[in-house]
């Protein structure tokens, strides 16, 4: 199915769904623009029978929607929240990875986690945390890899870091750079996009990872497959043992037989990691047995829990191995070379993971890893990986996990500075005006002509907004335009109020409206009209009492406390 | 080359879920709330999908308009 295929698939999928049928939430946080992953996440739950819907956050917001009471993913309470940061954005303000220390390219990813893992436990949501990407990018090219400080050592630094933490609070974790080398760099990312709308991977590179996070959801809700069962002629080796007899049979060095013990070897790997192994074979057991005293077998007799040798039909064989093992057949995977068997035992077990093997035995493991039917967790305490199982406090990781919201703020030391446009800067103002969506007061936008006039025009007040926080420079992210009191009314009347989602959250809202307030000599007059978009701008003025599509006077607004005031402001 | 590419009109309609009778030769992206800039996202893979070209940033910038989309595609070899 090709991309358009399948994301035209998922719009269908959406509008027959009726409304009663029970979804999983799915929401989405990443550090760049993640929508168009939520068609091949989405159809990749529909895949594994879970019907999802999907959310996608603001954009580049994890930290602040994890910790901020109120936010967009805090009033969403997700199912199932999965987190996809970048390096190449967690790292922004730092310099590219070339001398080190290490640490400072680690520091930002454990940050995201602990927010992540905080917030999940508040909202009882299953984490799956995506591992970021090795950065395609490196100042030194091919030297990078001889840098024990450059890019991919600092990425791998990270990752590995992030993994341990991970594993510590039980997180569900899908690698992306194992996407990336399953699809190749080339096909995995897309720079025009990246620079165009800051999406930084290809459409095949979100279907890979959503498929696997479809995987190790459903793997999570409803375990792995206890029972592989296996057949023997043409599967444990080539030929058939009851005609070539047991010294005949192909399981000989440098060919098909190599790869068919290498099989063997792969389920004997399977059982270490707690995979029952049965075998189910039409053969008669006199036949069957001298083959696995051949010295070449891998897997030997002591590795069977259990098997059926007789000539009766596979479905009856499966049922009697599942009241042996005292195991539900749902549990079972089946695996055999003939379609006909296959057919027979799919046919009658819907509940069972029936995998017909290709031709060539060199291609089998790839077939097996590819459907997902043996997928396993990694061994853990299943206490762990419930929500609410978090054992936070027990980490010794971090004075954030004691810090309430506010705090928080505090610590981000957030200084906005309100300026007085510039002629430089109106194409900055008309830029924000025209292309802010989410936090406007939804009304008429002001044209660039207007901007220009209002600028010069000393009855109004017209404000650029720069934030900075302790991560770094925002620059002009907002702006306010407001007629000042007029015609012998007291107050200001709020014509444009415009924020960028990057800065959202922050208090540079509640600064803005300070601001404002104080340039209309203490109250202004705001109507918020409602929009598609512009949830964001309604929440905040909301809080401030002006409810969308009514005039609202707003005084005495105080600068917040949590932000420091610019120079100029 | 998609064997039968659907009408240019009618793709970009599906892709961005509008009445095809909405899109017409003089459509502007712009005048169609449905076509923001997520939809032109898919936009963009659908038509390097359907036609099989690679655009450039700078071509990615210009499909503004049924016309420009047009202008684009006939650049790279494809009447569309």
């Amino acid at each position: 199915m090709s991309a358009l295929e399948r994301k035209l698939a998922w719009r269908k999928v959406l509008k027959s769904r009726s409304a009663d049928l029970s979804v999983l939430r799915v929401a989405v946080l990443s550090t760049f623009t993640a929508q168009p992953g939520e068609p091949f996440i989405g159809m990749a739950f529909e895949d594994m029978a879970l019907p999802a819907s999907l959310w996608t956050g603001p954009y580049d917001q994890i930290i602040n929607e994890c910790m901020l009471p109120g936010s967009d993913t805090d009033r969403h309470s997700p199912d199932v929240f999965v987190v996809w940061p970048r390096l190449e954005d967690l790292w922004r303000r730092l310099p590219a990875p070339l001398t080190g220390p290490l640490d400072q390219y680690t520091h930002p990813l454990l940050d995201v986690i602990d927010a992540v893992v905080q917030a999940a436990a508040r909202w009882k949501s299953t984490v799956v945390f995506v591992l970021p990407v090795i950065p395609p990018l490196k100042p030194l090219g091919v030297g990078d890899a001889a840098n024990p400080a450059g890019v991919v050592a600092s990425a791998e630094a990270a990752r590995s870091a992030a993994r341990r933490l991970l594993a510590e609070f039980g997180c569900l974790v899908v690698d992306a750079d194992e996407c990336v080398r399953r699809i190749g760099e080339p096909g995995s990312f897309d720079h025009r996009l990246m620079t165009t709308a800051r999406v930084p991977f290809t459409d095949r590179l979100f279907d890979e990872v959503g498929r696997r996070i479809a995987r190790v959801v459903a793997l999570h809700r409803r375990g792995a497959a206890k029972v592989a069962v296996v057949d023997a002629d043409n599967t444990l080796w080539g030929g058939v043992v009851g005609e070539d007899g047991a010294e005949g049979i192909d399981l000989l060095d440098n060919g098909p037989g190599e790869a068919f013990r290498e099989f063997q070897q792969w389920l004997v790997d399977l059982r270490r990691a707690g995979m029952i192994i049965a075998l189910a074979s039409k053969n008669n057991e006199a036949d069957l047995w001298p083959a696995f005293e051949r010295r070449e077998m891998v897997l030997r007799k002591e590795d069977l829990a259990a098997w059926r040798v007789n000539w009766n039909p596979k479905p009856l064989n499966i049922a009697e191995l599942a009241d042996e093992l005292n195991l539900g057949i749902s549990s079972f995977v089946f695996i055999d070379d003939n379609p006909v068997e296959v057919g027979s035992v799919a046919g009658a077990y819907p509940e069972l993971v029936a995998l017909q093997m290709p031709q060539d035995p060199a291609a089998w493991q790839q077939a097996i890893a590819d459907s997902g039917a043996l997928d396993r967790l990694r061994p853990t305490n299943d206490d762990l990986m419930r929500a609410d199982g978090y054992r936070v406090e027990q980490t010794r990781r971090e004075l954030r996990s004691t810090m309430t919201p506010e705090q928080y703020r505090e610590t981000l030391d957030v200084e906005v500075e309100l300026i007085d446009p510039a002629p430089s800067d109106l194409a900055r103002l008309s830029q924000l005006v025209a292309k802010t969506n989410q936090f406007t007061l939804g009304g008429p936008r002001r044209s660039e002509a207007e901007l220009d006039a209002l600028v010069a025009n000393a009855a109004w007040s017209v404000r650029l907004v720069k934030a900075k926080d302790r991560f770094g420079d925002y620059g002009i992210v907002g702006a306010t335009l407001a007629q000042l009191p007029h015609d012998g009314s007291p107050h200001g009347v709020l014509d444009t109020f415009v924020l960028s989602c990057r800065a959202m959250g922050r208090g540079v809202e509640e600064a803005m409206l300070a601001d404002v307030v104080e340039a209309c000599s203490g109250s202004v007059s705001v109507t918020v009209v409602e929009t598609a978009k512009n949830a964001p701008g309604r929440t905040f003025f909301a809080t401030v009492g002006a409810r969308p599509n009514l005039t609202t006077v707003i005084a005495d607004q105080p600068w917040p406390a949590t932000v420091k005031r610019g120079p100029r402001g | 080359m998609n064997a039968t590419p659907l009408q240019l009109t009618s793709l970009i309609a599906e892709v961005i879920d509008v009445d095809p009778a909405l899109i017409s030769e003089d459509t502007a992206r712009a005048v169609v709330d449905a076509w923001d800039s997520l939809a032109q996202l898919g936009v963009i893979a659908a038509l390097e999908e359907t036609y099989g070209v690679t655009l450039s940033t700078a071509d990615m910038q210009a499909c503004e308009s049924i016309a420009s989309i047009r202008e684009v595609l006939q650049r790279h070899g494809v009447q569309a």
